[in-house]
């Protein structure tokens, strides 16, 4: 017998009106986190969604257009950070019955393993709804396309940095003026009526994150909130409606111009259809299907205002170790554990969550080098990593294995080690692979090996100096592809944030980094700040070409400890 | 020596399963144990799996090193152009070898080499005395496996080259063999089949044929797949002149003289009566089809309906399946040129395919029934996703072959492929009701189920650059 969930979600008004007894549904199985045919699916997981017509699909949106008028938004913000809180405690109190049931569902779907899907969503809260208000609706001055600045009062900071050579000296000389530094940067209000969504399904949720920026973004609105029309993944469909059905039972009113579904990429019409609806279209996706998408959305006549694009494609993200990280003699304070072990067990969390199948995941960890007498070598920084990986391997295992594809890159790095320009130090019966890389390294295999790191596969690259890291190796690298690095680094003294790590956080941004989190944080990115360069102002506004960089801390090292804390109390509890 | 007290390999063809299994086994215990304290590739692979000189049965799937990298691992370490540090090669030969290569005749060698062929040339007389061979895969990845064998090496291959496959297919010396290849290529099969019709008398009685005119070296395999260019200068001239070149004349001479020169040699041994072994890639034997198609009237060469009439026993042998992205697929290829290739009875010619690769001293040929078989004295078996080896006599998984002769005294032949399969009686679970309808009683694979594996799944945002 096979546990049946809906793949969509229709707000109730919709759902009476659309689906009928006579609708037809499509069918998934799901095994082991992979679709599976209906004979194969015995004892698994069944997803179903409505195959709507062109004339269902109509009646769709007009509801939603009606509904979006008729929507109260008094007091937007406020219920929807309500809801949201309530849903979350209702997830995390233990008492829910319905948790191991969703949890083993999802691991099915996914194929992360219920261990893996409890832990990233037991630290849910890391990702706060009230910050996501406040920065949707916050006042940037000129000074932020010179310096991180802060965003609307919230922890953190942010920069905008300038497409176009002439434009950014220009900025450059007009921003020695503290005048303009501190005129408002006024960008021109172009709140979307309808967002189209089309959300990847590689890490849970993509569709959920669209959903909850656009219904953030609609606490600056007079008008009602916008519609989100939002395609499903169909490797994915699970999680989205859940959290919908839930957040319905809390205010079923937020949720009034939300629908989720799937729908076939391949169907001209009614893409054609959806796209020429949107004055948004934001997709979280493979590079290839955006370009599906790009090249249908070329097609389609002209709206009456031009169609604005999100794109979130491939990526790649890091992390960085600084030498006062790896200082012998150094402990986190609550514990006592030496910092190197909370730093590797923290960058290792960075790589195992989502098994680096999303582009969130660190891939490679640059750590900077010191004089032996006084730091730990980076040799001891990647035993210390498989430590951490091997421990984390016991607590959110993969659920589906195969090891053949890291059995596959143990041997090529272990030949490689032949040569001397790598050293292993996982072993070969370890689900997860560590490798300490000899630099410099030319920008070929440097790719190379960024693309080896999937499945917990991460390189040890040491570096004399983390400025090295810009400009030596991600600065080789197309912008399009850098999203996120992980830090740990700087004065572990000093309460704030060390100028060493912000002139490192400004030469990030300048190559094409676009969030920068504290180590462990990798995995969890704020709302509020920046998603590939865009922010959540991004949604209603329109600016110049460029993206922006955001530093999600202002208090570095008191957050690491406090993951560590978190992850610590986990481990404890699972021991 | 390895092997030497395994029986001739004629005798395995008609030798009980379990007692197969039971030499093999031993085999391949002295194979690893004689490799172990001589190859230090292979050495420090096994040591790394937990592997020690003495190979225990439920170790085995721990000694298979992956075809897709173990002899392309120079790119790791020398780079991807080995001629430009000959000396890096060698050492990195050294460690890939049983047997110790004279290091005072790596002086003799140039300092670096303009060609990978030059190199290996430069390999091959300089160690004349060992009679070594080099081959390669057929490179279409841009970097190209190089595998180094000897003469009893190569004997070996010759003869599973002439016992399995042309035995299997029931090709001998009255065939005439008109191989779609290059004579001069340092491509496995094609060295291979050249080989074997040397040991049927074919190539001394003027019968095998090879009718792609030039030849087919490393480097220019290279820059026309275009997908490795050498760095600097040499890359911009390979990119820029030297891989359109190629390309315009492999499309525009090579193929065309190629085609035309096999249908002479068909209609010649039309003529002569003697049956045909043609032999060739998918696409190149797809362009003979459709130039057969395109000349139409006449002679009966080609036109739908009236296809060349063959004589019997005549057979069309595929290699190599399909590299790259090709508008038709096998079944397409197979169709078309069965449209206009027959035989005297009326019955369309056979088309027989034959799985092997550059790392493998084998060849498994299909049969009468379509299915693929191995040579007995290959131990075979399939792999799940964890790298373990599936028990049971009818399986699904990457195949895996420990060859305890195939690597001579050279290294040892285990290896895991990069095919997914349906195997059937393997070497450790042979079912007499799972025989093939052929009647051979070796381990299979079915027909139609070779899969190339993709390592991995991409999605979502999660790149590759």
């Amino acid at each position: 017998m096979s546990a049946v969930y809906d793949g969509f979600w229709f707000p109730s008004s919709i759902r009476d009106r659309v689906l009928r007894p006579d609708t037809r549904y499509e069918y998934l199985n799901f095994r082991e986190g992979t679709p599976v045919p209906p004979e194969e699916g015995e004892g698994g997981v069944v997803i179903r969604w409505p195959r709507l017509d062109m004339e269902a699909w109509q009646q769709i949106i007009t509801a939603l257009r009606s509904n979006q008028k008729q929507v109260p938004t008094e007091e937007w913000s406020v219920r929807l950070l309500k809801a949201i809180s309530r849903v979350q405690d209702l997830w995390k109190s233990q008492g829910n019955p319905l948790r191991q049931k969703v949890l083993e569902s999802l691991a099915t779907c996914t194929g992360h393993s219920v261990g893996m899907l409890d832990f990233a969503l037991s630290l849910l809260d890391l990702a706060s709804v009230e910050d996501l208000h406040r920065a949707a609706s916050c006042h940037l001055t000129q000074a932020v396309k010179g310096q991180f600045v802060r965003l609307n009062g919230l922890a953190g900071w942010v920069r905008f940095f300038e497409q176009g050579q002439w434009r950014r000296l220009m900025t450059r000389a007009l921003l020695r003026s503290a005048s303009y530094q501190n005129r408002p940067w006024r960008l021109q209000q172009n709140p979307p009526g309808l967002i189209l969504g089309f959300a990847a399904g590689n890490v849970p949720g993509i569709a959920l994150l669209f959903i909850l920026l656009g219904l953030a973004a609609a606490t600056r609105e007079q008008s009602g909130p916008p519609i989100m029309v939002v395609k499903n993944s169909r490797r994915e469909p699970l999680f989205t409606p859940l959290v919908l059905s839930a957040l319905e039972m809390v205010d079923p009113l937020l949720l009034e111009t939300t629908v989720v579904t799937v729908w076939d990429y391949t169907d001209p019409d009614l893409q054609a259809y959806l796209l020429a609806q949107a004055d948004l279209v934001v997709a979280a996706a493979s590079n290839e299907t955006i370009g599906e998408i790009e090249k249908m959305a070329r097609q389609v006549p002209a709206p009456s205002r031009p169609t604005r694009f999100h794109w979130h494609g491939h990526k790649v993200s890091f992390s960085t170790v600084g030498r006062e990280c790896l200082e012998i003699g150094r402990h986190e304070p609550k514990y006592g554990t030496p910092l190197l072990e909370v730093v590797a067990l923290l960058a290792a969390l960075d790589v195992a969550l989502w098994n680096q199948q999303g582009c969130l995941s660190s891939r490679v960890h640059f750590v900077e080098q010191g004089s032996r007498s006084k730091y730990h070598s980076p040799e001891t920084y990647s035993q210390a990593v498989a430590h951490g990986l091997r421990l984390l391997d016991r607590l959110i295992p993969k659920e589906v294995s195969r090891k053949r594809h890291i059995h596959n890159l143990f041997d090529k790095y272990q030949a490689m080690a032949a040569g001397g320009t790598v050293q292993v130090f996982s072993q070969y019966d370890d689900d997860f692979l560590v490798v300490l890389a000899n630099s410099p390294m030319p920008p070929e295999r440097f790719q190379e090996m960024i693309n080896d790191c999937q499945g917990r596969t991460v390189v040890v690259l040491p570096v004399r100096d983390v400025m090295e890291v810009p400009d030596q190796y991600l600065r080789k690298i197309p912008r399009q592809y850098l999203q996120s690095m992980s830090i740990a680094l700087g004065d572990p003294d000093l309460p704030d944030i060390d100028p060493r790590l912000l002139s490192y956080a400004q030469a990030l941004g300048s190559v094409g980094i676009t969030g920068i989190r504290t180590a462990g944080r990798g995995a969890f990115p704020q709302l509020a700040y920046s998603w590939d360069g865009f922010i959540p102002l991004d949604l209603t506004t329109n600016r110049t070409k460029g993206y922006f960089t955001a530093l999600e801390f202002d208090q570095p090292w008191a957050q690491i400890y406090e993951t560590y804390d978190l992850v610590r109390q986990i481990l404890d509890r699972n021991r | 020596m390895i092997g030497t007290n395994l029986p001739p390999l004629t005798d395995f063809w008609t030798m009980p399963a379990a007692q197969r299994e039971w030499l093999l086994l031993a085999a391949i215990a002295e194979t690893h144990a004689w490799h172990y304290p001589r190859n230090v590739a292979y050495r420090r692979m096994a040591e790394s799996r937990g592997v020690g000189a003495r190979l225990e049965r439920q170790d085995l799937a721990r000694v298979l090193r992956p075809t897709a990298q173990t002899f392309k691992s120079y790119v790791g370490t020398v780079g991807a152009f080995p001629q430009e540090r000959p000396v890096a090669f060698l050492q990195w030969l050294s460690d890939q070898l049983s047997i110790e290569l004279p290091r005072d005749r790596w002086k003799r060698f140039r300092p670096r080499y303009s060609t990978l062929e030059k190199l290996l040339q430069d390999f091959e007389r300089i160690y004349e005395d060992f009679g070594f061979e080099v081959t390669t895969s057929s490179g279409t990845s841009g970097r190209a496996t190089i595998m180094v064998r000897d003469r009893p090496t190569v004997d070996l291959a010759v003869e599973c080259f002439v016992q399995a496959t042309l035995g299997v297919w029931g090709v001998g010396s009255a065939h005439n063999a008109i191989f779609m290849m290059p004579r001069q290529t340092r491509i496995a099969m094609a060295r291979t089949a050249r080989f074997g019709a040397e040991r049927l008398g074919m190539q001394q009685a003027g019968r095998a044929h090879f009718t792609i005119p030039f030849p087919a070296d490393p480097d220019r395999v290279r820059i026309r797949t275009g997908r490795t260019f050498r760095p600097g200068w040499q890359g911009a001239f390979e990119r820029r002149i030297g891989h359109p070149f190629a390309r315009w004349m492999d499309e525009r001479v090579v193929q065309p003289r190629a085609v035309n020169q096999t249908i002479a040699l068909l209609q010649k041994a039309r003529q002569q009566r003697t049956p045909i072994l043609l032999f060739g890639s998918l696409v190149q034997l797809h362009a003979l089809s459709q130039e057969l198609r395109r000349r139409g009237s006449g002679e009966g060469s080609g036109q739908p309906g009236n296809p060349m009439i063959l004589p019997a026993g005549s057979l069309v042998g595929t290699g190599g399946g399909l590299k790259h992205q090709y508008p038709y697929t096998p079944e397409e290829i197979r169709h078309d040129l069965q449209a206009v290739l027959a035989l005297e009875d009326g019955q369309p010619i056979p088309i027989r395919d034959v799985m092997g690769m550059a790392e493998a001293n084998w060849a498994a040929p299909q049969c009468e029934a379509g299915n693929y078989h191995f040579p007995p004295w290959v131990y075979v078996v399939a792999l799940n996703d964890d790298d373990e080896i599936l028990d049971g006599a009818d399986v699904i998984g990457l195949l895996a072959f420990f060859d305890p002769l195939g690597g001579g005294s050279l290294f040892p032949s285990f290896f895991k492929t990069t095919d997914q399969i349906r195997l059937r009686n393997s070497t450790g679970h042979s079912d007499a009701q799972l025989r093939c309808p052929c009647g051979r009683d070796t381990p299979y694979i079915v027909e139609g189920t070779i899969q190339r594996v993709d390592l991995w799944d991409e999605a979502g945002c999660a790149g590759q650059l």
